[in-house]
């Protein structure tokens, strides 16, 4: 059976071009949902955090952010829990969680449509919402997280290079 | 009255749905219509809202607890609903800054152009209806503190794999 077509990439793409933003990177997945990943970051003052724009052929488009990459510990969890239950109750377009597999924070903001309804301004709103509004939460963020930095989010993928 | 209340009322007429929803029109900026109904959930009757207004931001609010959760058992079930935010891709849940009351919320961005109000209506009968009724059960017993009652817990991941 074929797979089923992401038709939602194709017309965020052309709205990427038309607005000439051109702050993301493209990576097609292959997997039974088409799934094309588009990734930047966010600059804050405590480290860049990856935001990540999901389409596929499902009704599901995701916006995630990396909010705290494997920074989430026993003795910062409760901390963070409180702080992302009272941010859950404020926000209405995104939630954050924790990710107990990568002890990690993200936040994820999900756009449902069907795939001849997409509208790439809409998700580039809610992108835009969250990219603004991050910087006014770092301060809580640092607070419930414990730490002043976060990990380079480029050290996982880091190559080692020798002198010869 | 708002577009998109318009096309959800006619939907509703359309189908002959006349007592799911009772409707209060508010004056406000956004012309905001609240539609309330009810989820019958393990003999209980939780609160249902679905507001629609001028803006592209669409939310549909169940009130999972409709009562306060004890101060004892509130860091474990903030816990618990940190789990179930980050397994399920579209709801959030949280605990109520003010109320301690457990809320879920989904957010269903559309403008009036591609406002779906079938999709709306599917979301609610085939996503959020089963989803309610197998976990309100494992809810309830992180808020009563109760032995886990035997929800049946799904093995694979609604949401996608992180990608970094």
């Amino acid at each position: 059976m074929a797979k089923p077509k992401n038709e939602k990439s194709g017309v965020f793409e052309t709205f990427l071009v038309e607005e000439n933003i051109t702050c993301f990177d493209k990576r097609e997945i292959q997997d039974e949902e088409s799934t094309v990943v588009y990734r930047s970051y966010i600059q804050t003052e405590i480290g860049d955090m990856p935001i990540f724009v999901l389409l596929d052929a499902t009704i599901y488009s995701v916006v995630r952010v990396v909010v705290g990459g494997n920074v989430v510990t026993p003795e910062n969890y409760q901390a963070i829990v409180d702080f992302i239950n009272r941010e859950n109750s404020i926000y209405k377009n995104f939630k954050y969680y924790v990710e107990h597999d990568d002890n990690s924070l993200y936040l994820d903001c999900v756009y449902m449509c069907s795939n001849s309804a997409f509208e790439p301004q809409l998700l580039y709103v809610l992108m835009n919402q969250i990219v603004q509004y991050m910087p006014s939460a770092v301060p809580a963020l640092k607070e419930a997280m414990g730490i002043s930095q976060l990990p380079d989010p480029f050290l996982a993928h880091a190559h080692e290079h020798h002198e010869s | 009255m708002n577009t998109k209340a318009e096309q959800f009322d006619q939907f509703l007429k359309d189908r002959e749905v006349t007592n799911w929803f009772t409707k209060e029109e508010h004056q406000d900026d956004v012309n905001s219509v609240v539609y309330r109904g009810y989820f019958d959930v393990a003999a209980q009757q939780l609160p249902l809202f679905v507001v629609l207004d001028d803006t592209v931001f669409n939310l549909v609010r169940l009130v999972v607890t409709t009562g306060a959760v004890p101060a004892e058992k509130q860091a474990e079930v903030v816990e618990y609903l940190n789990e179930l935010n980050g397994k399920f891709k579209i709801f959030k849940y949280y605990l109520g800054e003010e109320d301690n009351v457990v809320y879920m919320d989904i957010s269903l961005p559309a403008s009036k152009e591609t406002f779906d109000p079938n999709l709306l209506v599917g979301l609610l009968l085939e996503v959020l209806e089963p989803h309610i009724k197998e976990y309100y059960p494992s809810i309830l017993g992180k808020v009563l503190g109760a032995e886990e009652p035997a929800t049946k817990e799904k093995g694979k991941k609604e949401k996608k794999e992180k990608v970094n």
